[in-house]
């Protein structure tokens, strides 16, 4: 048996076949190829797994793809803006927040459906956006220095009318 | 691990195809437990059946005194809820407490109840507000209390969701001078089971307690309620003093295990009484807000 | 004056990571590429007497399966140890691809390439396998008594029971210094075994030519020992393996400082079965059970001083639990004895270790490498001595660590520290001065000040201990 799911992608209309019991996780990688999004567990314990569905992060890896039909889901190829990358992105490099790098899809997905909706987190609800992130190389500090760091920028961006002022 | 993932138009045609599947169908909510449940092998089954479609089961209203919240109202939509804030403050900050924020945009709070884990976020809550069940199968409609939806064994719900489906749960809405609170002991914070956690209700008539429910886990096979406390409680007048006194009672009703994911029963047993004073002097805080 | 010393620079591989552009093991594909699965043993310690992979074989999908019967059997360490052995010490050699018994819950008896991991994973449970299940035993002191059962065979453990490595360094002045300290503290600690939980688990790619060339792309922290054992493991020239990172690894601390577990073992071995690209991926659980973990120990430690807090005498005996395989259990034992107390300048030091199997998953390096475990014990039993001398744990502390110029235990002088100052700084830093005043009796919630200072070794291998002087002399016994 197949099921078939239409779905956007990254701003882009997809229609995909598979099989039925396949989580979201494995659509996205296997599938579609987009080797971005990365499997930690496959139990939702640690957030390598993060995407964005109608604005809210969730664990791909615990979603079966029906549950995708007509929805709009962002991985992390979708964030940058053709060759210049997202302010989240610049902050993650320029302030050392990545190290081996695996964790940082999903720490960058979970940080921008938070940035999205509120672009000035206090400390509070930066901490509980990624409390279902696990990072085993940094320490968090350096992810919430890049976090904050990305709210000032794209706050900033939204008072001055948006455009490039850094 | 399933053959066809079925979206009902309505509720009775999910129970229709849980009828004719004879427990080959089971309802999935969130997913975020059931699709851990099926990979161990914990179910059997050839049909998913998805209640998203359904637009009346995703709604949280109030309604002749009581919260009317569907099936499909996910921990994060009753996290953000200003009525559920307001007026059944204890589930809000259960709910929060929840796996973390990418599960609790998926998981319903009907599937952490019949889920039946002794200390689930929303269940604990939702037991000291005294919430009741809505059931349709076949058989029809029938309400129940929601500490009887738990199975006298770890983890075993007396819903079945093969043949049937919680369709609403429904919370008595927290008048002026009533007020609630949840205290969770856990080892992180977030991605953790609880240690422990109490859920109270207090109202409150002057400067008296004139009810109050206190709901514990993981004490017993599902959320316990300490009566022993309620009852020293009630009619006394509010004191940190009779706070305190009635908390030492809610051991009388715990029997945790030596868990080595929980804790053992002697450290639980030994810290839960001061828990339960937090929760109680929370919740009358909440009630004179 | 400097272009890019002192200047802050955008890591390189920055950009690859934030787009999710770069490249680890599991996003790699290659054309008709197979996917492998490993069948692991649900008993802690058994003979495996028989495997029938008839039924798994005919699962539609199944192109290869591989157990004891149809794979090499040489000998071998996973890890860098095997290859990077310093000159006195020949590295331990226990493990095999798929051995006669299983060791641990989660040692490997089989594996299948297929077409799907799902599929992969249905065959694995069709293989039907015969075990007798053995007694197993689970920590040190167990697996050293007299009627534990026999992990390994006992030719690699002539010390004793399970003991596969001892370590010493003998200092027979040490019992006359205790006798004359004024003050000894005494202690036994239980340090729990650790896991690394790096977010990548085990994987690798192999893709072996019809030449006989075989490529590995796996998650391997050392790609040239990886490829020196490999060799060694399928008895095939060195020069015939490529092994190379994706680009990217993702974490480690220890876990794969030469193989990543049996990844490209088991994918290299599939892939010479089938003649195609096998890829294997350690889910989490098999990441868990079935990758070293660190060494959890019983470390005996006796500390002597007098009465002015100088330290006179300082005894450990450290026992390392290295769960079924070797991999870094020598290694560890030598750091461990040698990083014990060398932060300190004490005219009297002894260490005696042993490596003991059990039938827990196998040990091996993780972030400190022993070193973890030594500081603990010292810096513990130093905070007991503060406190019993009544001396404030900054000032004994600052009374005895080593001074450039000094000996200790290893076996060249020590030639720089500025630990006084580090100490210095880090007690500024928190405020020293409060401790021992930061409460009042009414709260009941109460806040300490603590401070531990720590060492570890820093070299290229083959590394150190080359050298005897003297006054101590490094024993390593291993078979």
């Amino acid at each position: 048996m197949t099921i078939t799911v239409n779905f956007r992608l990254n701003g882009e209309a997809v229609e995909v076949s598979c099989v039925p019991d396949k989580m979201l996780v494995d659509l996205i990688r296997d599938n579609l190829e987009l080797t971005g999004t990365k499997i930690g567990c496959r139990e939702g314990e640690c957030g390598a797994c993060t995407v964005i569905m109608n604005g809210e992060a969730v664990n791909s890896c615990l979603i079966p793809v029906a549950k995708v039909m007509g929805k709009e889901i962002q991985t992390i190829e979708g964030v940058v803006d053709k060759d210049k990358l997202h302010p989240i992105q610049e902050a993650f490099i320029d302030k050392g927040a990545v190290q081996c790098g695996f964790c940082i899809p999903g720490v960058i997905m979970s940080a921008k459906a938070l940035l999205d909706k509120n672009k000035t987190p206090d400390k509070d609800e930066l901490r509980e956006a990624i409390s279902g992130n696990i990072c085993r190389c940094t320490g968090y500090v350096k992810i919430e220095d890049a976090i904050n760091q990305a709210s000032s920028v794209m706050s900033e961006t939204i008072v001055k009318g948006g455009g490039d002022e850094r | 691990m399933w053959q066809e993932y079925i979206f009902p138009e309505n509720i009775e045609e999910a129970v229709s195809i849980l009828n004719s599947s004879k427990g080959t169908a089971r309802i999935i909510a969130g997913g975020t437990d059931l699709m851990l449940d099926l990979k161990a092998g914990r179910h059997e089954v050839l049909k998913l059946v998805d209640l998203s479609k359904i637009k009346e089961l995703g709604k949280i209203i109030e309604e002749n005194g009581m919260i009317k919240i569907g099936a499909n109202v996910t921990c994060s939509q009753i996290v953000n809820s200003d009525l559920i804030q307001r007026k059944a403050l204890a589930l809000a900050q259960g709910a929060r407490k929840l796996g973390s924020k990418q599960i609790r945009n998926m998981a319903t709070i009907a599937g952490n109840v019949v889920r039946a884990q002794p200390a689930a976020d929303t269940a604990v809550p939702l037991a000291a507000l005294g919430a009741k069940l809505e059931i349709v199968s076949a058989d029809g409609t029938r309400t129940m209390d929601i500490l009887d939806a738990y199975g006298d064994s770890l983890a075993k719900s007396n819903i079945n969701s093969t043949s049937e489906v919680l369709t609403f749960l429904y919370v008595p809405v927290q008048e002026a001078r009533e007020g609630s609170a949840y205290v969770r002991l856990d080892k992180r914070k977030a991605l953790a089971l609880p240690i422990l956690n109490i859920a109270c209700k207090v109202s409150l008539l002057g400067d008296t307690i004139k009810g109050a429910s206190i709901a514990m886990g993981p004490v017993g096979p599902g959320p316990q309620r300490a009566v022993d406390a309620e009852n020293k409680l009630t009619g006394n007048t509010i004191s940190q003093d009779s706070i305190k006194t009635a908390a030492q009672l809610v051991i009388n009703q715990c029997d945790p295990r030596d868990s080595a994911v929980r804790g053992s029963r002697k450290y639980r047993m030994a810290v839960i009484n001061t828990l339960a004073e937090r929760t109680i002097t929370q919740a009358v805080a909440c009630a004179k807000a | 004056m400097t272009k890019f010393v002192g200047k802050s620079m955008k890591k390189l591989d920055g950009v690859d990571k934030v787009t999710g552009a770069g490249t680890f093991t599991s996003d790699m594909v290659a054309p008709g590429m197979l996917f492998g699965k490993i069948l692991r043993s649900p008993h802690p310690h058994a003979k495996v007497l028989k495997v029938d992979t008839h039924e798994a074989e005919k699962l539609l999908g199944v192109k290869a399966i591989i157990y004891r019967g149809n794979v090499p059997s040489n000998t071998y360490n996973s890890m860098a140890a095997m290859v990077m052995a310093v000159p006195f010490v020949k590295p331990i050699l226990d493990q095999q691809i798929f051995s006669e018994k299983v060791r641990f819950v989660g040692d490997e008896v089989a594996a299948v390439a297929a077409i799907s991991e799902k599929i992969a994973e249905a065959a694995c449970k069709l293989i039907k396998v015969d075990y007798e299940v053995l007694p197993a035993v689970f920590d040190i002191k167990g697996a050293m008594a007299p009627d534990a059962p026999e992990i390994h065979d006992p030719e690699l453990t002539p010390v004793g029971k399970n003991i596969l490595a001892e370590f010493s360094m003998p200092n027979d002045a040490v019992d006359k210094a205790f006798e004359d300290a004024d003050v000894i503290i005494e202690e036994e600690f239980n340090i729990n075994i650790v896991k690394h939980f790096q977010l990548e688990t085990q994987a690798a790619l192999a893709v072996v030519a019809p030449n006989g060339k075989v490529t590995v792309h796996s998650t391997t922290q050392s790609p040239h020992s990886a490829k020196a054992i490999l060799a060694k493991v399928f008895h095939i020239p060195a020069s015939k393996i490529r092994v190379a990172n994706p680009p990217y690894v993702g974490g480690a601390f220890g876990v794969r400082a030469g193989l990543s577990a049996k990844a490209e073992i088991m994918a290299m071995a599939l892939s010479m079965a089938v003649k195609k690209p096998v890829r294997v991926v350690y889910s989490r659980e098999e990441d868990t059970i079935a990758s070293d973990t660190r060494h959890g120990a019983v470390l005996h430690v006796k500390l002597g001083a007098r009465m002015d807090g100088k330290f006179v005498a300082l005894d450990l005996k450290g026992y390392t639990n290295t769960g079924a395989y070797a991999s870094y259990a020598a290694e560890v034992q030598g750091v461990l004895g040698g990083m014990m107390g060398t932060e300190y300048k004490i005219p009297a030091v002894r260490y005696y270790g042993h490596a003991v199997y059990t039938n827990c998953t196998h040990a091996g390096a993780m972030r400190g490498f022993g070193a973890p475990q030594a500081n603990f014990a010292t810096e513990r039993v130093v905070d007991m001595m503060a406190e019993k001398l009544g001396i404030d744990a900054k000032e004994l502390r600052e009374k005895n660590i080593i001074k450039a110029g000094e000996s200790w235990p290893l076996p060249y002088p020590c030639s720089s520290s500025e630990l006084g100052e580090c100490i210095k700084r880090a007690a500024e830093s928190i405020g020293w001065e409060r401790r021992g005043n930061l409460n009042s009796d009414s709260s009941h919630i109460k806040r300490g000040l603590g401070m531990a200072i720590g060492t570890y070794v820093s070299n290229a291998g083959p590394t150190s201990l080359t050298m005897t002087m003297p006054m101590w002399r490094y024993n390593l016994m291993v078979p």
